[in-house]
């Protein structure tokens, strides 16, 4: 196996319940992250309302019916994708904190990590922004804790470089850099084809650097 | 390590084609050409990781499918790959083989595909 490193590290791929072992479960396990990726494509073009268990399938070239030896139902995928996504976001920022030498630098890690996800997941980050409120109520607190965990290691970071700040304001300026991240790269996008990732990432560091700072 | 527990396929992305680029050039397949219209390009990973590509072309009014892995990828992961990708294309979809490329052959077959001609596969 090539040991290369993809552009982004905590790609979402919709964790499976527990490791394959055989061909059929491994089978299962491919099939399941196949209709998780397609889900978040369409239901970040469509809209979840606008995207039917059918349109799953065909996405993945197998029958509707198929589909619910995954998942139970449409809201089920949505809650496997936002639950996945909150749960990859939050491991990387706990990773991020432990291993950055000093504040400074776990703020650099910080926005370079969540870019590589907002660029890397345009689509799933597009999801979460509109379409929590679909969710059920016990699995949205659940994803809700999970983000309130993750923009705390943000406004902790923040603390330490600038103490003089009110929490109430690192915490405003936390959610106010989500929104440029999040939403630029998915309304960069042309048709069929993704941003250069490259030279929109630089940017986007260096705007939401000076956003957190200013 | 063994098989990997996911294989997933993405529509391949400009930062992707250094590290593809590097494997088809070890797969010893040729130089590539960016992926144009006429082509599908997905990209294959393995547990997250970039293994390789899985591409689609149109030749002559037929589908032909490719698939490129190191030659260290276990043939697993090109059936999984290609499982994934064949499910998403309208058939028949065709596939080439170079004559002594037992492996591939292999692989077409485990996922379907059946001899018509030498080289030549055909997924119904």
């Amino acid at each position: 196996m090539a040991s290369t490193p993809t552009s982004t590290t905590m790609g979402f791929t919709g964790e499976p319940p527990a490791a394959p072992r055989t061909d059929r479960e491994r089978q299962k396990a491919d099939r399941r992250a196949a209709i998780l990726t397609a889900a978040a494509r369409l239901f970040a073009e469509r809209g979840y309302a606008g995207v039917t268990i059918e349109d799953l399938g065909t996405a993945v070239g197998v029958s509707g019916p198929a589909v619910y030896r995954h998942f139970p139902g449409k809201s089920a995928v949505l809650a496997a994708i936002l639950e996945g996504a909150s749960r990859s976001l939050l491991d990387g920022a706990d990773r991020v904190r432990i291993e950055a030498p000093d504040a400074a630098s776990a703020l650099r890690a910080l926005i370079a990590f969540h870019v590589d996800f907002a660029l890397a997941d345009a689509d799933v980050i597009a999801v979460q922004d509109r379409e929590l409120e679909q969710l059920d109520p016990g699995v949205r607190h659940e994803v809700r804790s999970l983000q309130r965990r993750y923009v705390e290691h943000w406004v902790a970071t923040l603390a330490e470089l600038r103490p003089d700040r009110a929490e109430m304001e690192l915490r405003f300026r936390a959610h106010a850099a989500f929104g440029l991240l999040n939403s630029t790269p998915h309304s960069a996008r042309t048709p069929g084809r993704r941003p250069a990732d490259g030279a929109v990432r630089g940017i986007l560091e260096e705007m939401a650097w000076a956003s957190l700072l200013s | 390590m063994g098989e990997p527990a996911v294989v997933t396929l993405r529509a391949t992305r400009d930062t992707d084609l250094d590290t593809l680029h590097r494997i088809t050039h070890e797969a010893g397949h040729g130089p590539d050409h960016d992926p144009g219209d006429d082509l599908e390009w997905r990209t294959v990973r393995a547990d997250g990781e970039i293994v390789g590509r899985v591409t689609s072309r149109r030749e002559g009014g037929d589908v032909f499918v490719a698939v490129s892995l190191p030659p260290s990828a276990s043939e697993a992961v090109g059936v999984r790959a290609l499982r994934l990708f064949a499910d998403t294309l309208p058939r028949p979809l065709h596939a080439k083989v170079a004559a002594a490329d037992e492996a591939s052959a292999a692989m077409l077959e485990h996922c379907g595909f059946r001899r018509v001609d030498a080289g030549l596969y055909r997924l119904d």
